[in-house]
């Protein structure tokens, strides 16, 4: 069955025209970052060609989010303070919102589709803090871009998107079961497809592939868990929607794996709930609306 | 895959290569430090591991990083930071206060939570302090701390990533040292806890062996403190039957003599029973002649069983060797308890006793004591728990026929201390078979049995009057033992322990001793000890000294002989035992002397 959904895919990537390209700064920005000799300075130079860019990481950094004791003025500051890798995460999440900043709001509303997709990227980041774990940038754009597969249904098949959506919505029935019967593969498979297009590495690019079935994530099984709770509990807040109108059901060995007391979901939610908006009005700065 | 662009130019490819060449480079000195730091773990093994630790560590970031100091700190119990470990070491108060600058400023805290290096200007211009947190998963250990000689923005993305991944190694392995700590500590710790186990269990065996020691001299005194009184009660009563009675006097007597008696059982079953229980009851293994046992034994059973109206009979197989080792008197207790239940539990019929005998592989000969009536009886549920202390047949049963129901119990025991088993066979008004198997080995000499008459010698007048020395130190037993003696026609002179009795003795003429066994200061077999040696330093025919004792160790029959005593007799004290025990040793020793003559006048 994996290997169908794998050429239904493939077909599905090759008859729909040119797949879409990471930003062209993203990229040179990621090869200065593995450049032996680059600096800081590099770094900074990059990332402020980009006003827009730089302006939203500035916003980001002297956020709640970070909660620093002074203020971040610069780039260059920004980096030595918040850390270059995140950095780089945090330019990746801002980068690929900023690709589909021209879609229309038919079928599905952009502000509704990124609400939850910010909503899934924080949870996931203060899931990922709670776990102590090392790179919090990396659970955050992860969650952001998780299902990009459906902007792609919406920039390829707006029709039958609606359709899926709209049969989901009056029979009652699961989106994601209805993109699997009707196209053969999720938006997740579409969207880690894409990921791995774009060369990104595989710890963000597995966990999204996978987050809907979270028993096929082999190299990241951990992270895939943590990404996959973040969309429930993104859900479950009810915090935008990305078509789904109903909670996916939490894999329970997902669960068991991340091994985390069900005490720690109240106070996860009581950091999400307060962050949530000042976050979206920083991404969302900016973005058109039909 | 990127699209190439359509014609690089000599330039382009120049510094693609110089790219390709630096990045391969770099990349060969990640390996190669990655792979000393690999070696961490068993630098943790040595002698000042830590130590070296961070040493090896500080050196690796120096290959690529040109730190001009360097300096790792970790977190003390109270939360303040310690300095491990600088170099070089005199840079040491300029990084202090580097850092007491920036937990001014927030950036030490703000490091702190981070996983990853965060340089900010330092004091001097043109330097750069980088602060990294040295973290695991678990917990948070330290702080690094490093001045670099450029500015904030002039350092490199690369170096500040091979920052990272070597502290996280070393972090990880000074994790593990502080883990092989807690182990060595729990490790000592066991080996103190079992060390100090051991010394409480030492003193719980040393405690529990003086308890047993208690057990078995409080077993011992009780043995003598309880059969003192009983022996007057009995002497005194022997004595009162002695004297003029009214014939309610006599009736009243009677029944005295008959509760003594049974109060007397009832306290041997129990003394025996606490015995067995402690562990303390031994085998006692002599020479005896079985067809003998059995007469002693049984005759008195056999008057006993006559008056009832029912006949008592025993046999032992032609077979049957008669001259045997073994405990004989606790052959005789298993005799007369089963033959006594015997008698006690049957109205009418006979009660027979019979010995057979197999002779095993191994050479041992087994007897089976055969004990049968025509009795009441015992249920066939009954029987598997017959043999179990405290129990019998039913309360009724103690009511009408008393008893402690330790009688089985003892028996069973005693049997299985001479290697055999017991077991019956019975069932409600078919009588029963209580059958004893008795493992006893030949002896190679011959026994000569006694040849005289049992009991009945109150009858006879003796036929001299001898002096005995009486020596024993308790009122009521002197008055009972002296009572008795004089009544058969003897002089009695008492002594009241060892030391006077040597006394006495020495100037005196006796006849005969009797000797108590439990006295204070020298007890009897001390006091008879000295007398031989005396006896023997000025050549002095032997005086018979018989003993009196109240069995309380079975060794003590042994003792007896050791000591150079010829006799003894059991307390409480009555005129049968008495007179034949006078009568045997006197016998014995008049025929001791006559050899002696006949020897001096050869």
């Amino acid at each position: 069955m994996a290997s169908d959904s794998r050429t239904t895919l493939d077909a599905f990537l090759q008859n729909v025209g040119d797949i879409p390209s990471l930003p062209i700064l993203y990229i040179r920005l990621d090869e200065t970052i593995n450049h032996p000799r680059s600096s800081i300075a590099d770094i900074a130079t990059i990332i402020s060609e980009d006003q827009g860019l730089t302006a939203k990481i500035l916003k980001l950094a002297n956020s709640p989010l970070y909660g620093h004791f002074g203020r971040i003025d610069t780039i260059s500051r920004a980096v030595t303070i918040l850390g270059v890798q995140q950095l780089r995460d945090l330019s990746l999440a801002v980068s690929v919102m900023g690709m589909f900043k021209h879609l229309s709001d038919y079928p599905l509303s952009m502000e509704i589709f990124w609400k939850h997709s910010i909503a899934c990227g924080l949870a996931a980041r203060t899931l990922a803090t709670s776990q102590r774990e090392a790179n919090l940038e990396r659970f955050f754009v992860a969650g952001i871009l998780h299902d990009i597969g459906r902007l792609v249904y919406i920039m390829r098949i707006p029709e039958q998107f609606r359709e899926m959506m709209k049969e989901s919505f009056e029979e009652h029935r699961s989106l994601l079961d209805i993109e699997h019967e009707q196209l053969g593969f999720d938006h997740g498979a579409l969207a880690g497809a894409l990921l791995k297009e774009w060369k990104l590495p595989v710890s963000i690019s597995e966990p999204v592939e996978h987050h809907h079935n979270f028993s096929q994530a082999s190299r990241y099984p951990r992270d895939t868990a943590l990404l996959h709770l973040a969309d429930v509990i993104a859900h479950a807040l009810e915090m935008g929607s990305s078509g789904e109108h109903a909670v996916p059901p939490l894999a329970p060995d997902a669960w068991e794996l991340l091994a985390i007391s069900p005490a720690l979901l109240e106070p996860v939610i009581k950091q999400i709930e307060p962050q949530f908006e000042s976050l979206t009005q920083i991404l969302r700065e900016g973005a058109s609306h039909a | 895959m990127p699209e190439s662009p359509p014609e690089p130019s000599y330039q382009d490819l120049l510094e693609r290569n110089r790219f390709l060449e630096e990045t391969n480079f770099h990349n060969s000195t990640i390996l190669d430090v990655l792979s000393d730091c690999s070696n961490f773990q068993s630098i943790l093994a040595q002698r000042d591991g830590i130590r070296k630790i961070m040493k090896a560590t500080v050196c690796q970031i120096s290959r690529v990083i040109p730190f001009t100091a360097m300096a790792l700190y970790s977190i003390a119990e109270d939360a303040s930071f310690v300095l491990d470990y600088c170099e070089p070491a005199d840079q040491a108060d300029r990084l202090q206060t580097e850092i007491d600058a920036k937990i001014q400023e927030g950036a030490f805290a703000w490091a702190l939570n981070q996983n990853h290096p965060v340089p900010s200007p330092s004091s001097a211009e043109d330097t750069t302090l980088v602060l990294h947190a040295l973290t695991t998963q678990s917990s948070i250990r330290g702080m690094f701390a490093g001045i670099l000689p450029l500015t904030t923005t002039e350092i490199g993305v690369a170096s500040l990533k091979t920052l990272s991944m070597i502290l996280t190694y070393t972090t990880y392995t000074l994790e593990n040292a502080s883990l092989y700590d807690q182990l060595h500590d729990h490790m000592d710790n066991l080996e103190e806890r079992v060390q100090e186990r051991t010394k409480e269990l030492e003193a719980a065996r040393i405690k529990a062996e003086s308890a047993t020691r208690a057990k078995s001299d409080f077993l011992a005194t009780m043995s003598h403190e309880i059969r003192t009184p009983m022996n007057g009660i009995i002497g005194m009563a022997e004595l009162l039957g002695g004297t003029e009675l009214s014939p309610e006097q006599q009736e009243f007597l009677r029944n005295i003599t008959l509760s003594a008696d049974n109060l007397l059982i009832i306290i041997n079953d129990i003394l025996d029973f606490s015995k067995i229980e402690a562990g303390r009851m031994e085998l006692d293994l002599h020479p005896f002649n079985l067809g003998e046992l059995l007469e002693t034994s049984l005759i008195p059973l056999k008057i006993a069983a006559n008056a009832k109206g029912i006949s008592l009979s025993w046999q032992i197989e032609a077979e049957c060797p008669a001259h045997l080792i073994g405990d004989s008197g606790k052959i005789r207790q298993i005799l007369i308890n089963l033959a006594g239940n015997a008698v006690k539990f049957t109205a009418k019929g006979t009660v027979s006793i019979s010995i057979t005998c197999q002779q095993r592989a191994d050479g041992l000969l087994i007897f089976l004591l055969k004990v049968a009536d025509t009795g009441i009886g015992i249920a066939p549920d009954i029987c598997s728990h017959i043999f179990d202390p405290f129990s019998q047949a039913d309360s009724s049963t103690t009511r009408s026929y008393g008893g402690t129901g330790l009688g089985l119990a003892i028996c069973r025991r005693l049997v299985q201390l001479m290697g055999g088993d017991i077991a019956v066979e019975s069932s409600i008004g078919q009588g029963s078979v209580f059958s004893a198997t008795l493992p006893l080995t030949l002896t190679v000499q011959e026994y000569a049995p006694r040849t005289h008459q049992p009991a009945d010698l109150s009858e006879q007048k003796p036929t001299v009057s001898l002096s005995i020395l009486l020596v024993e130190d308790e009122i009521i037993n002197q008055k009972v033992a002296v009572g008795i003696l004089q009544k058969i026609g003897h002089r009695v002179t008492v002594a009241a322990n060892g030391k006077e009795a040597l006394e006495i003795w020495r100037q005196g003429s006796f006849d005969l001793i009797f000797m108590d066994i439990q006295m204070p200061e020298f007890d009897g077999f001390e006091t008879t000890r000295r007398i031989r040696q005396q006896e023997q330093q000025h050549q002095l025919l032997p005086i018979p000294v018989i003993a009196m004792t109240a069995y309380a160790a079975d060794g003590d029959r042994q003792l007896c002989f050791d000591s150079g005593m010829n006799g003894f007799v059991s307390k409480p004290v009555r005129l049968g035992e008495l007179t034949e025990a006078i009568h045997n040793t006197m016998a014995h020793r008049k025929a001791l002397a006559s050899s002696r003559v006949a020897a001096d006048s050869v």
